[in-house]
C-alpha cells in the first residue's frame, strides 16, 4: 500500500487486561449455561404450547405492522442514489457493475462477471430494522443485502405491466401490489425503474 | 483431547454444552478478537466491551442454534457487527465519537508522530473500511477469507480495500489531515 502499508503494520493494539478476559469468559459461560437450561424447560408440553402461542402472536403483530407500513401512503424518503450516480459508476465499472448499495452514508459497489446485455436499472429503497438502504441494481441481476448474520439475495425483475418484482428465496414482492410477506429484516420496500441516458 | 481439536470440532462440542471446549475456543481467539475490535473502534475499552459481547453472543448462538460452518470467520463476523453496532450507538448518543488521546497502545512508541497521524486517518475511514483493513493488512486474510468474515461479497472487500488505501495514501502524504 506504498505510503500507508508500513505505518499500518506498526499500528499496534493494546493488550486486554486479565480482569476483562476473566469477566468475558465468565459471562460467556453463563450465556452457554442459560440457553441450555432454557432449552430444557421448553421441552415440557405446557412450555411448548406457550412458546407456540407466543410465536403466533408475535408473527401476527409483525405482519400487521409490516402490512400497515407497506401501504402506498407510507412516507417516501430522500434518495441519495440516482441516475447520475449510476452513470459515474458505469464509467468506472461498465457492464461489470452489479449493484450500488447505500447504507448509513456508506456506498458499497458490487461487481460481477461482465454482461453485455445488462438489464434495466432499478432503484430499490428498503426500510430495514437498522435503517434505510438504497440500492441500484439491474433486472435479472442478483444482489446481496447483509443483516448481521443474515443475508438476503434479491433479484429484481420487470413484469409485463412494467411493475418491479423482487424475488428472493425468502419472499416475493411486487411494486404494483406493494404487499407480500417480507422477512423480519425488511420493513417496507419501494422499487422504481431508473431512467438511464 | 480438546487441546488438539480444531476450532470447528470444538465449536460443535461447545454447542452441545461442553464448557471446556468453549473455554478452549475463548483462549485461542480472545486476543485476536480484542485486537480486531480495537482496530475498528480505535479505543481499548470499547474493544474490551466488543470482545466480551462477541463471546457472549457466540455462546448464545452455539447453545440455541448449534454450529455449522467455519468458526473463525463466523466469530469475526459477530465481532465486526458488534463493533459497528457499538460505534453507531455511541454516535447516536454523542453525535460524535471521541477517541481518547490517552488510549495509546501500550507497546507502541508514543513519540512517533506517524502513529498519531495514522490513528486519525484510520478514525476517518469509517468502521466498515477499518474492518476490511484490519482483516487484510493486520490479520493477513485474503479477500475471500475477509469476505467470509465480514459477511459480504469478495468484490465488496476489494472495493473497500481500494477505497481505504486511496484515502489513507492521500491523508498520510498530505501535511495535515482534513478536520
Amino acid at each position: 500500500m506504498n505510503d500507508a502499508h508500513g505505518p499500518l503494520k506498526n499500528w499496534r493494539t493494546s493488550q486486554p487486561s486479565s480482569e476483562a478476559q476473566d469477566r468475558a469468559l465468565e459471562k460467556s459461560l453463563q450465556a452457554l449455561r442459560f440457553r441450555e437450561s432454557e432449552k430444557i424447560s421448553t421441552r415440557s408440553p405446557f412450555a411448548s404450547l406457550a412458546v407456540a402461542f407466543g410465536i403466533v402472536a408475535a408473527s401476527s403483530l409483525i405482519l400487521s405492522v409490516v402490512m400497515w407500513k407497506s401501504l402506498p401512503n407510507a412516507n417516501s424518503e430522500f434518495v441519495p442514489l440516482n441516475a447520475g450516480t449510476l452513470a459515474q459508476f458505469d464509467a468506472l465499472f461498465g457492464s461489470s457493475l452489479n449493484a450500488l448499495i447505500e447504507r448509513d452514508g456508506q456506498l458499497e459497489v458490487e461487481t460481477a462477471r461482465p454482461r453485455p446485455n445488462r438489464g434495466q436499472a432499478i432503484l430499490i429503497t428498503a426500510k430495514t430494522s437498522s435503517g434505510p438502504v438504497h440500492v441500484i441494481s439491474f433486472s435479472g441481476s442478483k444482489f446481496e443485502l447483509n443483516f448481521g448474520q443474515e443475508h438476503l439475495f434479491i433479484e429484481p425483475l420487470i413484469a409485463a405491466d412494467g411493475s418491479v418484482l423482487l424475488c428472493s428465496d425468502q419472499f416475493l414482492w411486487s411494486s404494483s401490489q406493494k404487499s407480500g410477506s417480507l422477512p423480519p429484516e425488511l420493513k417496507t420496500l419501494q422499487a422504481v425503474l431508473l431512467p438511464t441516458s | 483431547m480438546h487441546g488438539q481439536a480444531d476450532d470447528d470440532s470444538l465449536a460443535q462440542l461447545a454447542a452441545s454444552g461442553d464448557e471446556t471446549a468453549f473455554t478452549m475456543l475463548f483462549k485461542r481467539h480472545y486476543r485476536m478478537i480484542h485486537a480486531f475490535a480495537h482496530r475498528i473502534c480505535l479505543d481499548a475499552s470499547l474493544a474490551e466491551d466488543v470482545a466480551q459481547e462477541t463471546f457472549v453472543k457466540a455462546a448464545r448462538e452455539l447453545a440455541s442454534r448449534g454450529f455449522q460452518g467455519t468458526f473463525k470467520p463466523w466469530l469475526y463476523r459477530i465481532a465486526k457487527n458488534g463493533a459497528i453496532d457499538l460505534i453507531r450507538r455511541r454516535l447516536r448518543e454523542s453525535r460524535h465519537l471521541q477517541f481518547e488521546s490517552s488510549e495509546r497502545p501500550a507497546n507502541f512508541d508514543t513519540t512517533d508522530p506517524g502513529h498519531e497521524k495514522l490513528t486519525s486517518a484510520l478514525a476517518r475511514l469509517g468502521p466498515e473500511l477499518r474492518a476490511a483493513i484490519a482483516l487484510v493488512y493486520f490479520d493477513q486474510l485474503n479477500h475471500a477469507e475477509a469476505a467470509a468474515s465480514l459477511g459480504c461479497a469478495e468484490t465488496t472487500v476489494s472495493w473497500r480495500i481500494f477505497q481505504a488505501k486511496r484515502k489513507l495514501r492521500k491523508w498520510l502524504t498530505s501535511k495535515e489531515l482534513p478536520s
